[in-house]
């Protein structure tokens, strides 16, 4: 054992150093002059790994203690010591000691600590994950890579055995390496591990035995590689390598020279070189000579990186003719990203031109087609447009009426030709029972395609020989005959025929001209029933237009849909534009929209508005004053009703307003009217009376009784004239509707007293005996009342010459206040019960002729009191007297 | 009833009628002038005012309603009261809206019109 580097100290059992040697001065700094005598552990700090009690304590059994410890140095250093420390006896001295070997292991355990870094780090940062099992395939520890391949997190792994997370499927071709591995031996393999999503995951598994110290084998440690992505890799290669063969585009590689690289088998149909034949020559193999300027700005373009798309060009077949070609050219990069070649994708578009030319035609047809409703001229037009494009002849047929077959159109570039054409037809018409062309594509509505016209053909249609020398002069290679289907009818035909181009017409060209006929037949039906449709619309708009009513359409917001020109006019509005674009401000500003009261309309009244709020019906009096013209008004009636649609929802409403404005001037005039002759007609009775009034006064003075007396009669007779008169007036308005009341509540019975006061007090023959009450008050016009009783007491005097007494009685009945007016007079037949409160009714027989009226004042009584919701009813026999009843309503609550 | 000399304005504008209630209202002891609205407010402004005004609804060219408007919004003439007569008796109610004290329908009787000015006087 070499000790020269090793410290050795000997210490007393309190600690205290005895010996300190070389080694120890060397490592820790202190001389043993230094050191002697101190205490160990308070020198050197030590750090135990276990507690300073238990180390001694174990001492003192005798047995050695090896272990490692920390002792800081006489400079501050740290230092980690491999320490051998025994407990010896000094028999001379009789005491014991301990002898401490400590060796500096700090160097090899900071070495140890990094690689252990580095390994870990290696591990850690690793792209394969690394899986250490047990013998028993547990889990001792899985790097995080792995743990990430497998979606779960390192703790849940570890613990678990490999199998656990193995494909089902898999499983047997994983158990088999593995068991082996863990016999001894190292395995490759691969199989898929189960993802903790459920999805599998592909790996290449490298596994390692891991043995333990004494030659056995303590478990294995796996390398997983993933190969997920390599295998999409694989699969995106093959793939893109069948599309490449597959294509039928062309793809060639070429390097920057114009070297070919690769020839797909495209290109070869394309070109007509086979891959062996073109790869290693130059581009130029294929490029007309008068176009090589062009490859060479390909090839500069190319140089700087730059895409060459969709290039349209001519390329040259190996039998020398030209194809028209579409070239996509892209630079090929290298790893370093030098471009050192280009793949060029070249497509064949003689085809795609060709349906260029359809899609071109049949969006020119279409055009034409939706253009005019005349569809005659329309199919004249798409014929033109065939020819040369599309055929050489285009014709069309039309069944006519009576069942033959009408030729529409015959069109061909060369006039003379179509000329010629014309007069063939003429002269061979088509038959209709021909079992083939256009009569057989009539019948059965089947399109009909012929690739290749044969002589035989043209033997078999000719009708002569004459007419086969002529068809074959034509010289018709290929043609397509496709009906235009009208309700699922052939009513016509459309035929394409190639004559001079040597072109033949496939199933392609069948399909174009098929579309093209649905749609010349979609707009032929479209045109019949657009002018149907606007046949009735034009109908409609004439009737609309020529009513005399305003009409105005409103959707379920309220927007005007539709408004006639009427419409426009009575809501002030400069046009049906204007009412439709600005309906409210158009007529704001001109007018003051006023209702029946001449007061503001409120808008939420406005009956298209009522409607739309859900009334099934809604009218209403608007009237519009001219705000610059001052009065000039107009007046409408309006009226509003809804259109529902199935789920009876308001949809529209409709409005009509009716020019109501000369009625209601008239009206206004009737008003005007009446209230002048009242006027006119009471103010000189105003002044009789006033004047009868100073005569009486005078001859009063006088004492002249006579005179008194027949000015008396005079101011009676004024009284009946006043009545007579206010009678007519009221007879006039309620004829014009103006009949007003002046409502109020009053006490019932005392209106009857007053009145039966008043009448009394004129007449002197009767006596009026009223009888019971009604102790009721009433809500009415307490004067138009009064005049019904008034007619009814002056009735009953008049027609009951030879009585005295007249009976008023007063009771309820029901929800009724009941006044009755009982004469013992001539009576009224019942024949005449229902007529007599009618106006002007007149009882008509020789003995009541004695007792003239106007046959008024039981009308104005009958409408007086329906205004009042009350009733008047008359019992009555000829020569029994008559019991005039009049009954008001109760008031509500009294 | 007699009243000393009670000035009375009667504004109407049928020369009979003011003819004959001139006669009457004087011969009942008051002081009568008559106007067809026109001088009615220089009469006003004189500083002599009436005791009593009877206005007729319908005056030429004028609204009598007007006038009853106008003298009862006015401070020195409010206090006076106004007796409005129409052969429309539905005027009633907008005649005393304008601020009539009191309504007779034409053709009246002279003893009901008598009645109500005294009432009043």
């Amino acid at each position: 054992m070499d000790l020269a580097h090793d410290a050795i100290i000997v210490r007393d059992i309190s600690s205290i150093i005895l010996y300190w040697n070389r080694g120890a001065e060397e490592l820790y700094g202190w001389t043993p002059q230094e050191a002697i005598g101190q205490v160990a552990h308070s020198l050197l700090q030590t750090r135990f790994p276990v507690s300073r009690e238990t180390v001694d304590a174990f001492l003192t059994t005798g047995a050695p203690w090896e272990g490692e410890l920390v002792h800081t140095c006489k400079d501050g250093r740290q230092v980690m010591v491999e320490s051998r420390q025994v407990l010896t006896h000094h028999s001379h001295t009789q005491s014991s000691a301990i002898l401490e070997i400590n060796r500096d292991i700090t160097e090899r355990v900071q070495r140890e600590r990094e690689n252990e870094e580095q390994y870990q780090t290696i591990v850690q940062t690793a792209n394969e994950g690394i899986w250490l099992i047990d013998t028993q395939a547990r889990t001792l520890y899985i790097n995080e890579r792995m743990a990430e391949m497998l979606g779960y997190t390192v703790e849940e792994v570890v613990g678990r055995t490999v199998p656990e997370f193995v494909f089902p499927e898999d499983l047997p071709k994983a158990q088999e390496p593995i068991g082996k591995n863990l016999q001894g031996t190292f395995e490759q393999f691969d199989f898929r591990f189960r993802r903790k999503d459920g999805r599998p995951l592909d790996v290449l598994a490298c596994a390692s035995p891991v043995r333990d110290g004494k030659g056995g084998i303590s478990g294995a440690l796996g390398m997983y590689t993933d190969l997920t992505e390599r295998r999409q890799a694989e699969v995106d290669q093959l793939r893109l390598a069948a599309i490449v063969e597959s294509s039928d585009d062309a793809i060639i590689g070429k390097t920057l020279d114009g070297i070919i690289t690769s020839w797909n088998r495209a290109a070869e149909r394309m070109f007509g070189y086979t891959s062996q034949e073109a790869v290693g020559k130059s581009i130029t193999l294929i490029i007309p000579v008068e176009l090589r300027n062009e490859e060479e700005m390909i090839l500069a373009k190319l140089r700087n990186g730059e895409h060459v798309d969709h290039f349209e060009t001519v390329r040259m077949r190996k039998d020398g003719t030209k194809i028209n070609i579409s070239l996509s050219i892209s630079p090929i990069k290298n790893s370093a990203g030098q471009i050192i070649g280009a793949s060029k994708i070249a497509r064949d578009i003689t085809e795609s031109k060709r349906l260029h030319r359809h899609l071109q035609f049949l969006s020119d047809a279409s055009k034409v087609l939706s253009s005019s409703l005349d569809y005659k001229t329309t199919l004249q037009t798409i014929a033109q447009l065939a020819v040369p494009h599309i055929a050489d002849w285009c014709t069309i047929e039309m069944l006519a009426e009576d069942g033959s077959i009408e030729p529409l159109v015959i069109a061909h570039v060369e006039p003379q030709k179509v000329e010629w054409a014309t007069e063939l037809r003429k002269k061979y018409p088509i038959k209709i029972d021909a079992s083939h062309g256009v009569a057989q594509v009539l019948r059965t509505g089947v399109s009909e395609l012929v690739r290749f016209v044969s002589d035989d053909m043209l033997v078999a249609a000719a009708v002569d020989d004459e007419h086969l020398r002529l068809l074959r002069n034509i010289g018709l290679t290929s043609c397509m005959t496709i009906p235009l289907l009208i309700d699922g009818k052939a009513r016509g035909t459309l035929t394409f025929a190639v004559a001079e181009s040597a072109r033949r017409y496939t199933q392609a060209d069948l399909a174009m001209a098929e579309e093209l006929a649905s749609r010349a037949s979609l707009a032929i039906q479209n045109a019949q029933l657009f002018r149907a449709v606007q046949q009735s619309r034009d109908q409609l708009n004439i009737i609309l237009h020529g009513v005399a009513d305003g009409i105005i359409v409103y959707d379920a917001y309220g927007h005007i849909i539709y408004a006639n020109e009427v419409a426009a006019e009575m809501t002030g509005s400069a046009s049906v534009h204007a009412l439709m674009e600005t309906p409210s401000a158009a007529t704001a500003t001109r007018f003051e929209i006023i209702d029946e009261q001449r007061q503001a309309f409120p808008r939420s009244q406005f009956p298209h508005l009522r409607v739309l709020a859900g009334e099934p019906e809604a009218e209403a009096v608007i009237g519009y004053k001219h705000r610059t013209e001052g009065q000039l008004e107009q007046w409408s009636f309006v009226k509003s009703r809804p259109i529902w649609n199935e789920l009876g929802e308001v949809t529209m409403v409709v409005t009509i307003l009716h020019d109501i404005t000369e009625w209601v001037v008239s009206e206004q005039r009737k008003d005007m009217f009446i209230s002048m002759a009242n006027h006119e007609l009471k103010t000189p009775v105003t002044s009789l009376k006033g004047f009868t009034h100073v005569l009486q006064r005078r001859l009063a003075k006088q004492g002249d009784q006579q005179g008194l007396h027949y000015l008396s009669r005079m101011d009676a007779q004024l009284n009946k004239l006043t009545k007579l008169i206010a009678d007519l007036l009221d007879i006039s308005r309620i004829q014009v509707g103006k009949l007003a009341l002046q409502k109020e509540t009053f006490y019932l019975d005392s209106l009857v007293d007053e009145i039966v006061e008043d009448v009394q007090a004129a007449t002197t023959t009767h006596s009026i005996v009223v009888e019971g009450k009604t102790d009721t008050y009433i809500v009415g016009d307490k004067d138009r009342l009064g005049q019904v009783f008034i007619n009814l007491l002056s009735n009953a005097v008049k027609y009951s010459p030879l009585a005295d007494t007249v009976m008023v009685r007063l009771f309820r009945e029901g929800n009724e206040a009941v006044v009755s007016v009982q004469d013992f007079g001539i009576g009224i037949d019942e024949t005449h019960h229902q007529n007599i409160f009618q106006r002007f009714y007149q009882v008509s027989d020789p003995e009541e002729r004695t007792y003239p009226g106007l046959g008024i004042g039981l009308h104005i009584s009958k409408e007086i009191l329906d205004r009042h919701a009350g009733r008047i009813t008359v019992k009555s026999r000829k020569g029994e007297g008559a019991t005039f009843t009049v009954s008001l309503p109760l008031q509500e609550g009294k | 009833m007699q009243s000393g000399h009670k000035k009375i304005v009667v504004m109407e504008d049928d020369p009979d009628i003011i003819e004959f209630l001139q006669v009457i209202l004087e011969e009942e002891g008051y002081a009568v002038l008559t106007s067809d609205g026109d001088e009615f407010l220089e009469q006003l402004h004189k500083g002599s005012l009436p005791d009593l005004i009877l206005v007729d609804v319908i005056l030429t060219g004028k609204d009598g309603r007007e006038i009853a408007k106008h003298l009862k919004s006015q401070e020195e003439t409010k206090r006076i009261p106004v007796i409005m007569f129409s052969a429309n008796p539905s005027s009633e109610q907008k005649a005393r809206e304008a601020g009539a004290d009191d309504f007779l329908t034409k053709p009246f009787e002279i003893d009901d019109l008598l009645a109500k000015v005294a009432n009043y006087l």
